[in-house]
């Protein structure tokens, strides 16, 4: 800006953004608080319903600190897979409280269907920032339901770097859940009561008592701005879970050896048995770019435990921002998960037991992929409402290698397919 | 320019709106206030009264008791600073770089080898060199807490002060109420609307070569005016009418510069930082102003 | 897997390099933020919509973590 040479600069576009970081009326946020409610439908074709209502709000207070609470409501019902295989006979399962039993059709994956949960979680946050460039955020959790109660504190702190481009942030947690299950937790391999005659309820060695466990969790994280429209995330996340890892409903067939009369057809049933620790590692990085009004938002992340469980998930968001601040956006997720070492669809009568396994889906082979699409509609005086759909689908083996005798004949992995609705409204006040 | 606090406020009624009249920030100051509510007006009335004293007391440097006669007389240490001073002082700096050292609050000093009273100057070319030494945004510390510069230098809020106590108590007045407001400190005036239907503010700019002439009249729903210029504030260097604004770089006034010049922009701090910034472009003021993008008038 | 875990690390050195070399930094000055400051560019809001999809795929996959954390704290994993 040479007075005299004319090499002048337009520079009224970084005053006017100057300015209005200096007034502080840059910000379309409200002044006193946020309100955020949300509900979710989420339906599994022939299996789980649940529904999941949400209200948080957060109050601004005085020194840029910030109090949060968060109330989550969810209800399920339907049926889940309990582990055990299909059979060209009827099966009959002992359900979990003890009081009766459910029996499943032949060449069906057994469900237990006596599955009905409502949730309630309570989370509490409070930001403070330390001075301009620092800040604390603290938290509390509590969730309750019929069989499990969670208690959880969590801690983080971030600093500003380099003109705040740079955010580099670390957190922590420290979470206490106790788990009663209906029938007292089982005995890991001990044998599923063939019938009701178990009046006591106590043939698998639970003996009501409930059990705990543990779980430490750090996060390490880095945001950086890359230039006008780019910003970028990693992350890098641990944790170290000990307790009672074993989901007390999930069973695992016994079945005949290949030499028996009836091959792969179920002679009993036991309880799944996982390890008392698990060690969790993520690595996570996230781009998000402005393209002429629209977002691109793409991210990866690569996950191993010391179960020996890999996964990769890759996560693409496109925004698509109309003129009037409405927006839809399309998003796609795929996801790829590679088994725990002691995962096993079914384990064959007479051989030995391993020292743990656990027939549960959630810790196999699979391939899962989202499709969404969501509407952003500003509602005017500071609302935003937002509508999204999405179907979520896994794929996993259903003929494995080591499937003989009659599970050849079945589907041993069947597709989840599920429809999810959410419903989104905020408002700044 | 000596301030004259009144120790109060006049409050009326005009036409649709309630008129808030004080005199404050060396001028005349007036805030219109569109709506039907005594009681709201008179409470809205107190409080924008008592922020602007607020600012001015604090950024003033006339005064003994406040963080600019603290910074000023540090003689080199470092002073503790609050939020508020901590983000004008940075927003100075931003500026400072933005405008390649043309708007800097160091160079205050240099008025001491000046006076602008329409007399003929000499100007002393030796004090000058020696002042110079003492302007510089460079050679200040700033950090996020703490402010410390060279001993005998000063800081001066003067050319940020009026058009930021026009801000934030347009803002202030606006945000507590929704009533559309503007407010006029002296010629500097920021007007809110809101999104309501009604009709805009108008306001006349004056042509200093008149006594009552106006120029023009700017329709502003949600803006600001800020007009650099003080056609009664003047020195002659050999014949020749200088302005009263100093440039930084060269200790000397600006010569060719337009008597006055009137920015449009969205808030009033930047319409006076572009204002000023103009009429340090001397000739150039016009194309200067173009080149921003800015709506603005100029009369020379 | 350990190749993958090797180039991890590699891309992370890399980037902690950059950011604390200070030579040809990356970012943007002050005056700059206007786009970074619009809320879809905002990697922290929100925060219900993701707390939702964090609860589904932690009840129906074995990984976690990874964008953010909060607790899980349900009986589903």
């Amino acid at each position: 800006m040479r007075v005299q040479l004319g090499k002048v600069r337009p520079i009224a576009g970084a005053v006017a953004a100057l300015t209005a970081t200096l007034l502080g009326s840059g910000a379309s946020a409200g002044e006193f608080g946020k309100l955020e409610s949300s509900l979710l439908l989420y339906s599994e074709t022939d299996r789980v319903q649940a529904a999941e209502g949400l209200v948080s709000f957060n109050k601004y207070l005085a020194g840029g600190r910030i109090l949060g609470a968060k109330l989550t409501l969810d209800g399920l019902t339907g049926a889940s897979p309990n582990g055990a295989t299909p059979s060209r006979r009827i099966q009959t399962f002992t359900s979990p409280s003890g009081n009766g039993s459910y029996s499943v059709a032949p060449g069906t994956t057994p469900l237990d269907n006596t599955f009905r949960d409502n949730r309630i979680a309570l989370d509490v946050s409070f930001s403070q920032p330390l001075d301009r460039l620092t800040t604390l955020v603290l938290g509390g959790h509590y969730s309750g339901e019929q069989d499990y109660t969670s208690l959880a504190i969590s801690g983080g702190i971030t600093r500003d770097l380099n003109k705040k481009n740079t955010t580099l942030g670390i957190s922590g947690s420290y979470a206490h859940d106790l788990s009663s299950p209906m029938g007292g937790a089982p005995i890991p391999f001990s044998t599923m009561a063939a019938s009701e005659e178990d009046e006591d309820n106590d043939e698998h060695g639970g003996d009501g008592s409930s059990e705990t466990k543990n779980t430490f969790d750090v996060i390490l994280g880095v945001t950086q701005v890359f230039d006008r429209r780019t910003i970028v995330r990693f992350n890098y996340s641990f944790s170290h879970a000990s307790g009672y890892l074993n989901d007390p409903y999930k069973l695992i067939s016994l079945v005949q050896d290949e030499n028996s009369t009836d091959p792969g057809e179920p002679a009993g049933y036991i309880y799944e048995g996982r390890p008392g620790t698990r060690n969790k590692q993520a690595l996570f990085g996230k781009f998000r770019r402005y393209l002429s009004g629209n977002t691109l938002d793409l991210s990866y992340r690569y996950f191993w435990d010391d179960w020996k469980i890999h996964s990769h998930t890759v996560e693409i968001f496109y925004r698509w921002q109309f003129d009037d601040n409405r927006a839809l956006q399309p998003h796609i997720r795929w996801y790829r998960q590679s088994r725990a070492d002691f995962y096993r669809q079914f384990l064959v009568q007479g051989t030995s037991l391993p020292t743990y396994a656990s027939a549960d889906y959630r810790l196999g082979d699979f391939d899962a992929l989202t499709l969404g699409l969501q509407y952003f509609l500003p509602l005017g005086l500071g609302s935003r409402l937002s509508l999204g759909a999405e179907y979520y689908t896994q794929i996993g083996d259903r003929s494995p290698p080591q499937a003989f005798g009659s599970l050849r004949e079945f589907d041993l992995y069947p597709d989840l397919k599920s429809f999810i609705i959410k419903l989104g409204f905020e408002r700044d006040f | 320019m000596i301030s004259k606090l009144e120790s109060t406020y006049r409050l009326f009624r005009r036409e649709d709106f309630w008129v808030i009249e004080f005199t404050a920030m060396g001028g005349p100051c007036e805030i219109l206030l569109k709506s039907d509510c005594q009681s709201e007006a008179e409470r809205l009335a107190s409080l924008a009264f008592l922020e602007t004293l607020r600012i001015e007391q604090k950024y003033s440097r006339y005064r003994d008791d406040n963080i600019v006669h603290r910074i000023n007389n540090a003689h080199g240490r470092s002073v503790a600073l609050d939020s508020e001073t901590s983000r004008l002082l940075e927003y100075a700096g931003h500026c400072f770089k933005l405008s390649e050292g043309l708007f800097d609050i160091t160079s205050g000093v240099l008025r001491r080898a000046w006076k602008f009273q329409g007399q003929e100057t000499v100007p002393d070319a030796e004090k000058i060199r020696s002042l110079l030494e003492l302007v510089g945004w460079g050679k200040v510390e700033l950090k996020e807490q703490s402010f410390r510069m060279p001993e005998n230098m000063e800081i001066d809020f003067g050319g940020l002060g009026k058009e930021y106590a026009v801000d934030k108590v347009a803002e202030m007045v606006f945000r507590d109420s929704g009533f559309p407001v503007m407010v006029n400190f002296g010629g500097d005036i920021r007007a809110l609307s809101g999104k309501k239907n009604g009709s805009p503010w108008l306001i006349g700019i004056e042509n200093p070569h008149s006594e009552n002439g106006t120029a023009g009249t700017i329709e502003l729903k949600d803006g600001a005016v800020a007009t650099s210029g003080d056609s009664r504030r003047y020195c002659l260097v050999a014949g020749e009418r200088l302005g009263h604004i100093l440039n930084p770089h060269t200790g000397w006034p600006v010569r060719q510069a337009p008597q006055s010049v009137t920015v449009i922009a969205e808030r009033c701090t930047e319409a006076g930082l572009l204002a000023t910034l103009a009429m340090l472009q001397g000739r150039d003021a016009e194309s200067f102003l173009a080149l921003q993008g800015v709506t603005y008038h100029c009369i020379r | 897997m350990k190749i993958r875990k090797i180039f991890f690390l590699i891309t992370g050195l890399v980037f902690a390099l950059n950011i604390f070399s200070g030579c040809a930094p990356m970012g943007v000055q002050v005056w700059e933020r206007d786009i970074l400051a619009k809320p879809s560019m905002q990697l922290d809001a929100t925060t219900n919509d993701r707390a939702i999809d964090e609860h589904i795929y932690f009840s129906k996959e074995a990984s976690s973590g990874g964008g953010g954390f909060g607790g899980g704290g349900c009986g589903c994993n």
